[in-house]
């Protein structure tokens, strides 16, 4: 009998590898998005953004038994996204690096900070999707730190894995950055439209509208 | 003039064969200027369910530029970033009563206004594979190699653009474009993909009838 002795092309061994790696899973992202201002009603409010380190470098990471390494940095995302959001929603923003005398100014003060990320895989889910949850908690503060209320925000974003297909197999890690973006737009708009309807902080307003007359 | 005999040969060798269909339903009248611009939206669901491909939303937008009558096409990334976050996901209108309440916001009416957009364009549905059929083996030995069989997959497109006319506040009509085809691989030691089209053919049929019902 012949042996028959099989080559593999340069070609195949280069999509073999793609295979491979697709199999192995796992990406690394760096999250660089620019965000939309809101297209809202400005509320007549200095507000100030206080955010710590923990949240201007936030990278989520996971080891997925069976399906590689994922991380997703987004500490400079989220950070632009509250920039974003915060010029669209109130009359004037600025950062503040803290309370009392570091947020003079401020009428109002937002400090986030991410309560759960979550990310779901096509491949755990038995769907085509990339899913990822963000949850932030937002605590609204006066300048000297009273508390106003502190809102609970949970983002949903979601990527349909055939708009990222190559001839390599499908690339993971754009369509996990597509639903981070997804997410964190999902954010900026759930605070830009819901914000100003928030019991406390419409009682806020009324209070302040009240007491400058 | 000869090489473009032997492209023209070769494309039609190469390519398998599409199926179509469009079927339209007009609601109301409908006209365009050229200062006029059209909006194509793929419905993006936050529940169960596909989402309308991006490349066949874009192929719509960029076929809707080439149609006979001029009017200005926005892109779907372009409008919702320029009316964020009215057109969100989340928040996203999914019928026309819907937008009515959305365009209540003076800020949207007028960002909608300032772009000039008489008609959005929503367009749901997918191209699925339905199936697949033969098989192929590829060898190789130091006397050369090659591979011997025959495949064959299917493709079918199902689409549906709603079309609201935004300035008179009415769903003026419905098109439907539908497509399915074969794609085979031959092989006699050289593989031969002769590769459907489906997708682009229903995105052609799409924009065409679009422009054309626009048109009125």
């Amino acid at each position: 009998m012949a042996s028959i002795r099989t080559t593999i092309s340069r070609s195949s061994r280069i999509a073999l590898l793609g295979l491979l790696l697709c199999a192995c899973g796992g990406a690394q992202i760096e999250m660089q998005s620019s965000y939309p201002l809101p297209l809202v009603q400005p509320l007549p409010v200095h507000a100030g953004l206080m955010s710590d380190d923990a949240f201007r470098t936030y990278k989520y990471e996971e080891s997925i038994s069976g399906f590689g390494d994922w991380s997703v940095a987004l500490g400079r995302d989220q950070q632009r996204m509250f920039e974003q959001t915060m010029r669209g929603l109130f009359r004037q923003f600025s950062k503040v690096s803290g309370l009392g005398q570091e947020a003079m100014g401020s009428e109002l003060v937002l400090q986030p900070s991410v309560t759960a990320f979550e990310i779901s895989l096509p491949e755990q889910t038995q769907t085509e999707f990339f899913e990822v949850r963000i949850v932030y908690r937002i605590g609204v503060l006066e300048p000297q730190g009273r508390e106003v209320t502190n809102w609970t925000v949970s983002a949903y974003g979601r990527s349909d894995t055939r708009n990222f297909r190559t001839l390599a197999g499908s690339e993971s890690g754009s369509a996990l950055a597509a639903a981070t973006r997804t997410a964190l737009r999902d954010a900026s708009a759930l605070i830009s439209r819901q914000f100003p309807l928030l019991p406390d902080v419409k009682a806020w307003l009324t209070e302040r509208s009240a007491s400058a007359e | 003039m000869r090489r473009l005999a032997w492209v023209a040969c070769i494309a039609l060798l190469t390519s398998g064969c599409v199926t179509s269909s469009v079927q339209v339903l007009r609601e109301g009248s409908t006209g365009i200027g050229g200062q006029d611009a059209v909006v194509v939206l793929g419905k993006s669901l936050q529940t169960a369910g596909h989402e309308t491909e991006i490349e066949y939303i874009s192929c719509v937008g960029r076929s809707l530029l080439r149609t006979e009558t001029p009017f200005q096409v926005i892109s779907q990334h372009d409008f919702k970033d320029m009316t964020f976050p009215w057109f969100e996901p989340r928040f996203a209108p999914r019928e026309l009563r819907e937008f009515s309440v959305h365009v209540d916001e003076p800020l949207l009416r007028q960002r909608i206004e300032t772009l000039g957009v008489r008609y959005i364009v929503w367009i749901e549905g997918t191209t699925e594979n339905t199936g697949s059929s033969g098989g192929m083996t590829c060898a190789a030995s130091p006397a050369g190699a090659g591979c011997f069989g025959f495949v064959s997959w299917e493709k079918s497109s199902r689409y549906e653009a709603s079309i609201w006319d935004v300035r008179n506040n009415a769903t003026v009509g419905k098109i439907s474009s539908q497509a399915s085809g074969t794609s085979f691989m031959p092989a006699v030691i050289v593989p031969v993909p002769m590769i459907a089209r489906v997708q682009a053919n229903a995105c052609s049929n799409m924009a065409d009838q679009i422009g054309e019902f626009l048109a009125g």
